[in-house]
């Protein structure tokens, strides 16, 4: 009790500090002081409306996105599982090609709604494929995930060269939180508050999925409503975060084990601390993306691409912790 | 009773390639007669026919050959080394191999300027392959079938997550080559770098066969097979290798195209039954069948728009794919 206690209070101070951080940082720094005395009008009008919505932004995005991933890791069993491998996001980012062909205005709205459909269409594929009658099988989720969200890459990207779309295309590949306004904050708060209340609802169910399903079900855990109402609280997260920032590895995949090292692996005790492990990751990767070769701005969802690979490598290189059946 | 089954699987395919070559060479932006055809390549036909047979048209012909052939018999070794139904190049890491190859190469080809793209660009994609497959393999020290799949899913995400890193930094024109590369097109048609391809296909060919004697006995598992005589570990590594040479071969041909290894040798095996000899050159004939019926497909679906091979091939075989994992049977091969 208490070594979680003093986890999760250092996650915070360090999420504090991301946080501060990601405001500060840009073209050119701004001291902290700066946030409540701003020496400038032009300082103050760019930290609230340029910095902090984006910093903001990034710290949602990042808690969704490892809090779905470790959803999915839970009722996948399945440490490897992610929404950005499972076809999640490649859903959404056809969902968003299509929606730019078909001349829908690029609205914050329009662009949640395509991409909430597209996760929301893809997931279900993959599910789908991966039911058997004994229930979700974890190996056909990960294979048919993969193989799955090359054949929808492939699509979108055919459709993009047909109708000479290319430029967009390549924008939606870039990823990362560059002009991001208080709209899409205003969008990604509400979401987030409902699948905080969807997990908050779920935790004890999700708790129990961990041991085997009959175990769970013994217990009286209804295993298939539970995977159905966390599947579209997964669809939800990532959706909306494709949506704000394009494609964004490795934060489900990777932020979810780290905490899992550190306090072990009973959902209901550590989901906080991936929420705030995931937004503290992302503020700091925001920093870099923006600081490490002003005035450009390095491609963040590249960035996570490479990290969320050699995570991966690695934790399968050790060879432990994958369950193959 | 098999080997009459084979030969008759052989001769059907045949008359497929057959049919789709004279549609190939008759269907088009420009359409040509039978006449047309037959009088320009006895060498009588107008100076515009003969440019769209000769220099369009019979390299993507050529280039089909080449790659589906590759493609496919790479696709049938991997899958009797790793005793793994679901190999295959795109899999294994070494597609994506190649394309960091590629993208490196075109990222600093405006250094090095004196470069010679049509021999360069291939080196390196071949280059890269080697790199991709090695780390799979390094990877992966279990004898665990799964695992090396698991593996090479890291592979391909560590390397996707470099070329994007790259491949953004690229201009807008250089992109859209190498996305065409990556999606997996002919893209070099130019008969001299056919005719090199063809010779080291020829001259691999010779070597396979050789390697082919006794790899039988791999199915039946490592102990029956050195039991029954075989150096298993060596065997192993050379139709490894073998299958990585030819995939980059592929890849130098006609870009990062998937799922023709995995599909052609995996429908032949249905067809003929699992004896390596017999459904090898189904799979090969398969595999050339399937290219170049995508590569008639990508010009002439959209046209005047053209789209990738690969990207055509993906869309074909894919749905296959998730039939496979979909049916029982198929996974409790793993």
């Amino acid at each position: 009790m208490r070594h979680r206690t003093l986890v999760t209070s250092l996650l915070v101070g360090l999420l504090v500090v991301a946080f501060i951080l990601d405001v500060c940082s840009g073209p050119t720094w701004f001291s902290p002081l700066a946030l409540f005395h701003p020496r400038s009008t032009l300082q103050a009008q760019t930290i609230t409306s340029i910095r902090l919505p984006r910093a903001l932004a990034a710290l949602i995005v990042g808690s969704a996105l490892a809090v779905s991933g470790q959803l999915l890791q839970t009722i996948a069993r399945n440490p490897i599982a992610d929404p950005a491998i499972l076809g999640v996001n490649s859903g959404a980012n056809l969902a968003l090609i299509l929606g730019t062909i078909l001349g829908v205005p690029f609205t914050m709205a329009a662009r949640f709604g395509l991409a909430l459909l597209g996760a929301l269409l893809a997931f279900g594929c993959v599910l789908g494929l991966s039911m058997t009658q004994r229930g979700l099988a974890p190996l056909r989720l990960i294979l048919g995930g993969t193989i799955f969200s090359g054949f929808l890459v492939s699509v979108a990207y055919g459709l993009s060269l047909l109708t000479q779309t290319t430029a967009r295309y390549r924008n939606l590949l870039v990823g990362g939180f560059s002009g991001t306004t208080y709209d899409a904050v205003k969008w990604l708060l509400p979401i987030a508050i409902i699948a905080a209340a969807g997990i908050f609802w779920l935790k004890n169910d999700l708790t129990l999925l961990a041991l085997n399903d009959q175990l769970s079900q013994s217990l009286g855990n209804r295993t298939t409503r539970t995977r159905f109402w966390t599947a579209l609280i997964i669809v939800l997260c990532a959706g909306a975060s494709v949506a704000v920032a394009g494609n964004i590895a490795f934060v489900g995949l990777g932020i979810p084990q780290c905490i899992a090292l550190i306090s072990g692996q009973r959902f209901k005790q550590t989901v906080g601390q991936v929420a705030l492990a995931g937004g503290a990751f992302l503020c700091l990767g925001d920093t870099l993306a923006k600081a490490a070769r002003p005035p450009f701005e390095l491609p963040l969802g590249a960035l996570t691409a490479i990290l969320g690979g050699l995570f991966l490598f690695i934790f399968l290189g050790r060879g432990q912790g994958v369950r193959y059946e | 009773m098999s080997k009459r089954r084979t030969l008759a699987w052989c001769a059907g395919l045949f008359g497929l390639f057959l049919i789709l070559f004279y549609i190939q060479l008759t269907h088009g932006s420009i359409h040509l007669t039978a006449a047309q055809v037959r009088a320009t390549l006895l060498g009588h036909g107008s100076a515009q026919d003969k440019l769209v047979l000769l220099q369009f048209r019979l390299p993507q012909v050529a280039l089909s050959l080449i790659c589906g052939l590759c493609l496919s018999i790479s696709g049938a070794l991997l899958q009797v080394v790793t005793e793994n139904p679901l190999a295959d190049t795109s899999i294994m890491g070494i597609n994506a191999g190649a394309s960091l190859g590629a993208v490196v190469f075109l990222a600093l080809s405006h250094n090095f300027a004196g470069l010679n793209q049509t021999l360069a660009l291939p080196l390196c994609a071949v280059a890269g392959s080697f790199c991709g497959a090695l780390l799979t393999f390094l990877q992966h020290r279990q004898q665990n079938p799964l695992q090396l799949l698991l593996v090479g899913v890291a592979t391909g995400t560590l390397l996707n997550g470099v070329i994007l890193l790259i491949e953004l930094q690229l201009n807008q024109f250089d992109f859209d080559k190498l996305i065409i590369w990556i999606s997996g097109d002919f893209w070099n048609q130019d008969w001299h770098y056919i005719g090199v391809l063809g010779l080291a296909f020829v001259i691999l060919l010779p070597v396979l066969l050789l390697a082919l004697h006794g790899s039988d006995l791999l199915a039946l598992g490592p102990d029956t097979a050195t039991g029954l005589g075989l150096a298993t570990n060596r065997k192993r590594k050379q139709l490894l290798g073998l299958a990585v040479l030819l995939a980059g071969l592929a890849v130098a041909g006609g870009g990062a195209i998937s799922f023709v290894g995995l599909m052609a040798p995996h429908l032949a095996r249905r067809c003929v039954g699992s004896r390596i000899g017999h459904y090898l050159p189904v799979a090969a004939l398969l595999g050339v069948d399937l290219i170049l019926g995508a590569a008639i497909l990508a010009e002439n679906l959209f046209a005047p728009s053209q789209l990738p091979v690969g990207l055509v091939v993906a869309v074909l075989t894919l749905p296959y794919f998730m039939l496979l994992l979909t049916r029982q049977s198929a996974l409790n091969e793993l």
